[in-house]
């Protein structure tokens, strides 16, 4: 256990040391969440339907927040497996699935960590607070791991392609400008139409944002979170199981030479 | 200066085709590619419908007219995308950090043409060709009529904003001469211009002028789509042309200042 403990700590090293980049990779999507707030509450103003704006706030200051556990890179994992540096892991006493996952877990945690502590007093101040009932508050944790650890296998099924066609980054993207689209982190899913959102209670996309979000607000009562924690695990536990299948066929076949 | 334009389009020439050879190397990726910039349209087109499934106009503006904007916003992304984004990407990653730049520096070409356009994007290049159906779509359902003078100001405003636009980015790009990581820079400008789909004018004046100085993402799609309606007037139009001399002349100098401070050794 050492060694991965170890890996955190400089995955978390790694991460602070370049603090102007590790500043404008966190806030830039925040910052944007925050157009999409400002933009409905303009729409709020000309719309003749009732549109509730302090929700609409509160929903996206938790959407800026949640928003980097979806939505993270793993082009270095991706130039391993092409460039072959993936072999270190391979003839090492080290699982390359838990360096990984611990890597880019660090920096997400630590991202999302230093959003919370920065844009929970900004909303304060112009007002906004949650209110979250104790249960609630520990439910929205308990979907934050899930959520990471879900997207994270699902993301490294799309990038174990690449022992089999080297570049698959447009396919990592892709999955996540879906997953960014329909998981309600730009338009929250009760904007959208009514068939959806009857849908989109057994996809793996709401409960990524949407849900927790919600349960945040205090919108859902425990049976309808309990629901949508049980569709998060199920998703969860199916990418990781493709993940490894996939990554067991990859590196049974796998060959380097004079790396 | 006939024969340095021949000389450039020439460079140009042959740098797309091994682009092309490259793209097609990895064909899979190259086709998910080309369909990407369509998925993440989809996403944009979606917004806006649901915006208008709440409302009749938004800052002003019916549907068609943002859909007009929308259309233009993809297409110049497109292009932009496609021609040089990338390059200062990748040059704020790995240009300066890397020592990549030195082989730049030792041809005899620009270098500013070299970091700005060595490697277009051709996956994306579909994405604004496929974009100007929807656009001529919208524009056939929009209502008001163009006029030829409002014609010609759009003309004007879209090589003005080309400009400022490409200028403000390579302005950016070069701070990667003095920060040893700074993709993020470029990677905020790029989140940032999800938003040059809206009329910028519907948020608050300090935003408003900082999405349109600071990161001028405004001329993407709003300034053009402005006077495309005939919305815009003589001392906007005058105040545009101004600021794009002005970031032409800065980009220069930054650049001159930067490129005569870098040192390399051993790279």
């Amino acid at each position: 256990m050492a060694k991965y403990w170890l890996v955190f700590k400089l995955s978390l090293l790694q991460l602070l040391e370049y603090r102007l980049d590790l500043f404008l990779g966190t806030f830039r999507y925040a910052a944007s969440i925050m157009l999409l707030a400002l933009l409905w509450m303009a729409v709020a103003k000309e719309s003749t339907a009732f549109i509730d704006t302090r929700y609409l706030l509160q929903y996206y200051v938790a959407a800026a927040i949640l928003y980097g556990l979806s939505n993270f890179h793993l082009d270095e994992v991706e130039e391993d497996i092409r460039l072959g540096y993936i072999s270190k892991y391979l003839v090492k006493p080290i699982s390359p699935f838990l360096f990984y996952f611990i890597n880019s877990g660090t920096k997400t945690f630590a991202e999302v960590v230093i959003k919370a502590f920065v844009m929970i007093p900004i909303a304060a101040l112009l007002g906004v607070s949650f209110g979250t009932s104790l249960a609630n508050l520990f439910i929205f944790f308990c979907f934050m791991p899930v959520i990471f650890f879900g997207m994270f296998s699902l993301y490294l099924v799309a990038t174990s392609l690449a022992f089999w066609f080297t570049s698959v980054d447009s396919i990592r993207l892709s999955i996540m400008f879906v997953f960014r689209f329909l998981s309600g982190i730009f338009i929250p899913i009760l904007f959208m139409p009514e068939w959806f959102q009857y849908i989109s209670r057994w996809l793996p996309f709401t409960p990524v944002a949407f849900t927790p979000i919600q349960v945040l607000l205090n919108k859902l009562d425990f049976s309808q979170s309990l629901l949508a924690f049980g569709v998060l695990l199920f998703w969860s536990l199916l990418f990781f199981a493709l993940q490894q299948f996939l990554w067991r066929k990859a590196t049974h076949s796998y060959e380097a030479t004079g790396i | 200066m006939k024969q340095q334009v021949f000389k450039y389009l020439r460079v140009y020439g042959q740098i797309s085709e091994l682009a092309i050879k490259t793209l097609l190397e990895y064909r899979l990726n190259a086709v998910v590619q080309a369909s990407f910039g369509f998925v993440y349209f989809a996403g944009l087109f979606i917004i806006l419908q649901t915006v208008f499934a709440k409302t009749n106009s938004l800052g002003g503006w019916n549907k068609a007219e943002l859909m007009v904007m929308l259309g233009l916003t993809s297409v110049n992304w497109g292009f932009i995308e496609t021609f040089y984004f990338g390059n200062l990407r990748r040059f704020m990653m790995v240009g300066v950090a890397n020592g990549t730049l030195d082989s730049v520096l030792t041809k005899p070409v620009s270098p500013q043409f070299l970091i700005s356009f060595s490697q277009p994007n051709m996956g994306f290049v579909a994405h604004p060709l496929g974009l100007m159906l929807f656009l001529i779509y919208w524009l056939w359902q929009v209502e008001d009529s163009i006029t030829l003078s409002s014609l010609l100001s759009f003309l004007v405003v879209m090589i003005a904003s080309s400009i400022i636009v490409y200028t403000v980015f390579l302005s950016y790009a070069a701070l990667a001469f003095y920060l040893t990581k700074s993709s993020q820079t470029i990677r905020a400008l790029q989140t940032l211009a999800d938003h040059a789909q809206y009329p910028t004018a519907i948020y608050p004046f300090p935003i408003f002028i900082g999405l349109s100085i600071v990161v001028p993402i405004a001329f993407i799609g709003y300034f053009p789509t402005v006077f495309l309606f005939g919305r815009g007037n003589s001392l906007l139009l005058s105040l545009i042309v101004s600021f794009a001399v002005i970031t032409y002349l800065f980009s220069k100098i930054i650049w001159r200042i930067s490129l005569r401070r870098y040192t390399s050794v051993s790279s």
